[in-house]
């Protein structure tokens, strides 16, 4: 009787354990290095393992948070929170999150990331606020809508001689490796740019 | 004697029928007149919109010169009344975009102080596609227009970046003159920072 008893509390004790198992997936914390060092591996040339999109910059971001930093894909009923690139036999299937940059940025706000400042017009090297496997966001026209994405990766010299020392990211669209954070040196535009930067965790 | 009747009678509908057709081209190209005045001045205010992204933050001789020296605060003030000033020549009073560009373009001035950085020049390289809606008195628009920059960085490296962007444009009619109401823009692909 006592030996049933026991292999009943061993049996619930490891369903227990199986069920946060599973559950502690959607809890998973974020590896930024990971992400960073998949962002690295992959800025100029992409994983083709993934689709490739012409205006790829979220889709590779996505990319980032998920393979290298371990964040699950998430299945929520409203576009803020969904978050998925699948393949079904079929062919690729994916949610507005994981390719566009504007859903990208309402998805990150929406949970599980802390948002770390915004920036209109910066030229400087060095931003304190931001480090290794943050998530970047651009709105050049500064209306509020982000346009572009991009991930913290290194601190350093941006390889393109530009001249910059600071806080370098990685990019898709135009393939860039350790660019300057605020993309100064390759932005007609930057009076007019907003860049706003998360922290997922 | 009826022949005689019909004819002045015929003579007059084709004389009424003409200066109908006059009055009608004559008007018409009125509409048209005033129309070709509205999408030239759209035009003009599209221009200096995107110039004045480009060329207001550009600090004056001698502090546009060396990335390191001090910027007076009374310069910084006149650039940013400048800059209020131009943006309430452009935009209308209500315009949801103008407090977010004058705050982006006093951030541009004064950052090149804190940041060792000089604009040195920018502005509009090509300009092309314009398509103008006329509504009354708002208007929509949209351009490909391809802007440069020229700036000088910390160590003195000078960088020219340039790209090709979709503008679309909202237009609204205030006191007579054409002003921006709504303005957004993207890189064309392969233009991207």
């Amino acid at each position: 009787m006592i030996r049933k008893g026991k292999l009943l509390f061993v049996f619930c004790l490891l369903l227990a354990i199986g069920n946060f198992g599973l559950t502690s997936d959607a809890y998973a914390s974020y590896s930024a290095s990971g992400a960073a060092q998949y962002a690295e591996k992959y800025a100029t040339s992409p994983n083709s393992s993934w689709p490739y999109f012409s205006s790829d910059c979220t889709n590779f971001t996505s990319q980032a948070l998920y393979s290298g930093g371990g964040w699950p894909m998430r299945y929520g009923s409203t576009e803020d929170t969904k978050w998925y690139m699948e393949h079904h036999w079929y062919g690729w299937t994916w949610s507005n999150s994981w390719t566009v940059a504007s859903y990208f940025y309402n998805f990150l706000r929406a949970g599980s990331s802390n948002y770390l400042g915004s920036w209109k017009a910066p030229t400087n090297g060095s931003n304190s606020s931001i480090t290794r496997g943050d998530m970047l966001a651009y709105d050049w026209d500064s209306n509020g809508s982000k346009d572009h994405g991009g991930i913290v990766t290194a601190y350093g010299t941006d390889p393109s001689n530009t001249g910059y020392y600071g806080d370098l990211q990685c990019q898709h669209t135009t393939n860039r490796y350790r660019a300057i954070w605020h993309l100064w040196p390759y932005n007609p535009n930057r009076a007019t740019t907003t860049i706003y930067a998360r922290r997922p965790y | 004697m009826a022949n005689n009747h019909t004819k002045p009678k015929a003579i007059k509908i084709v004389l009424s029928i003409i200066a109908v057709v006059i009055a009608a081209s004559g008007l018409l190209g009125f509409i048209s007149l005033e129309n070709a005045r509205d999408m030239a001045e759209i035009e003009k205010v599209i221009k200096e919109s995107v110039i004045a992204d480009h060329i207001l933050p550009i600090l004056p001789e001698p502090y546009c010169s060396d990335p390191k020296g001090k910027i007076p605060a009374h310069v910084k003030q006149v650039m940013f009344d400048k800059i209020t000033a131009k943006y309430n020549e452009i935009y209308t009073s209500d315009s949801a975009i103008k407090k977010s560009r004058i705050e982006c373009l006093k951030n541009a001035v004064s950052g090149q102080e804190s940041d060792n950085f000089r604009e040195l020049d920018g502005g509009i390289k090509k300009f092309d596609n314009l398509i103008i809606n006329l509504n009354g008195d708002r208007a929509t628009a949209e351009a490909d227009i391809r802007t440069y920059a020229r700036g000088k960085g910390p160590d003195g490296k000078i960088s020219t970046p340039e790209g090709t962007a979709h503008y679309r444009f909202s237009f609204a009619k205030e006191a007579g003159c054409w002003k921006i109401s709504y303005e957004e823009f993207n890189f064309l692909p392969g233009e991207e920072p």
